[in-house]
């Protein structure tokens, strides 16, 4: 037997087309987020609010990522911000070249904020970087208080968990002491923001943290 | 169920480590796998079966390493000297 020595990621090539992009949001001066949930947590409806919310202030562009259907881009598009859909045809993540050929689509040098939609899956998208600022975990309290033990990579990895629904607390056993204790057990350093979509709650503060990111990144 | 993925990058980079001539030797293909790599190793060794059939490489076979941490990387390949070298 004779050995070859080769010692190389294999995630190498995505790691390295994620590279580029990360260099192509930092010539455009935008702030990129990854946001990453199980499906039905909330997403499209953070962004939906996010957009309305820092409209005339911010300048929001969106890739949207799902298995099927353009329906989440036709939502965000409503809300005038542009968007371009990529349909992974049954894969479970995006990967860093399906994010840079949508990027085609979009003006970047027009965009503070790019939100890059993941799909909708608490597993795979924690391991593949697509050159943004940071990922941003959005979390429900239908999913229950220990969703963050259960799936430690997506919380491990992100900067910041939005934990979204808490207008239904009151109906639910879900302890949102709890919950947020285990995301800081898994990642003492998350930054949590706690939201209702259909409410309201919170969000102002999600969106002055979210413009204060940006201004930052435009400085 | 990205392992399908998964396995056909161990194969790209494989193929961009041994000599076209050697494909048939290649007999293990060596990982290193963290236990936060996110990779179910039974799974990514069917995938990687599929990947292979058919090809030069199709006797080639997984060797994992687990380790702690997210490593996912290509360790080594080992080749038998003896085998009838051209694919």
């Amino acid at each position: 037997m004779s050995v070859i020595t080769i010692e190389r990621k294999v995630l190498e090539k995505n790691d390295a087309i994620a590279a580029r992009n990360r260099q192509l949001f930092a010539e455009a001066r935008l702030f990129a987020v990854n946001v990453v949930s199980s499906p039905g947590a909330g997403k499209t409806s953070l962004l939906e609010q996010t957009i309305h919310r820092l409209k005339g202030r911010v300048r929001v562009s969106v890739v949207e990522g799902d298995v099927q259907t353009d329906l989440d881009a036709q939502r965000v598009a409503s809300y005038g911000a542009p968007v371009v859909q990529i349909v992974t045809n049954g894969g479970c993540h995006l990967e860093a070249p399906l994010v840079r050929d949508a990027l085609g689509s979009l003006d970047l040098a027009q965009t503070d904020l790019l939100v890059i939609e993941n799909v909708g899956n608490l597993v795979c998208p924690a391991n593949y970087d697509l050159g943004e600022a940071m990922k941003v975990v959005v979390l429900s309290t239908t999913e229950g208080d220990d969703k963050p033990l259960k799936y430690p990579a997506m919380f491990r990895n992100a900067s910041v968990l939005v934990v979204n629904k808490i207008d239904l607390l009151p109906y639910l056993p879900c302890d949102i002491g709890a919950l947020i204790r285990n995301a800081h057990q898994i990642n003492p350093a998350l930054r949590v923001f706690q939201v209702s979509c259909t409410t309201g709650a919170g969000l102002d503060d999600w969106c002055s943290w979210l413009a204060a990111q940006v201004a930052a990144v435009r400085a | 169920m990205h392992e399908f993925g998964i396995a056909q990058g161990i194969l790209d980079i494989v193929r961009a480590h041994v000599p076209p001539d050697q494909a048939s030797a290649v007999r293990e293909v060596r990982l290193r796998i963290g236990d936060r790599a996110g990779v179910l190793v039974e799974s990514l060794e069917f995938c990687f079966g599929a990947a292979v059939a058919g090809s030069p490489y199709a006797s080639a076979v997984l060797a994992v390493d687990r380790v702690s941490g997210d490593d996912l990387q290509v360790v080594h390949v080992e080749l038998d000297e003896d085998a009838e070298v051209g694919a």
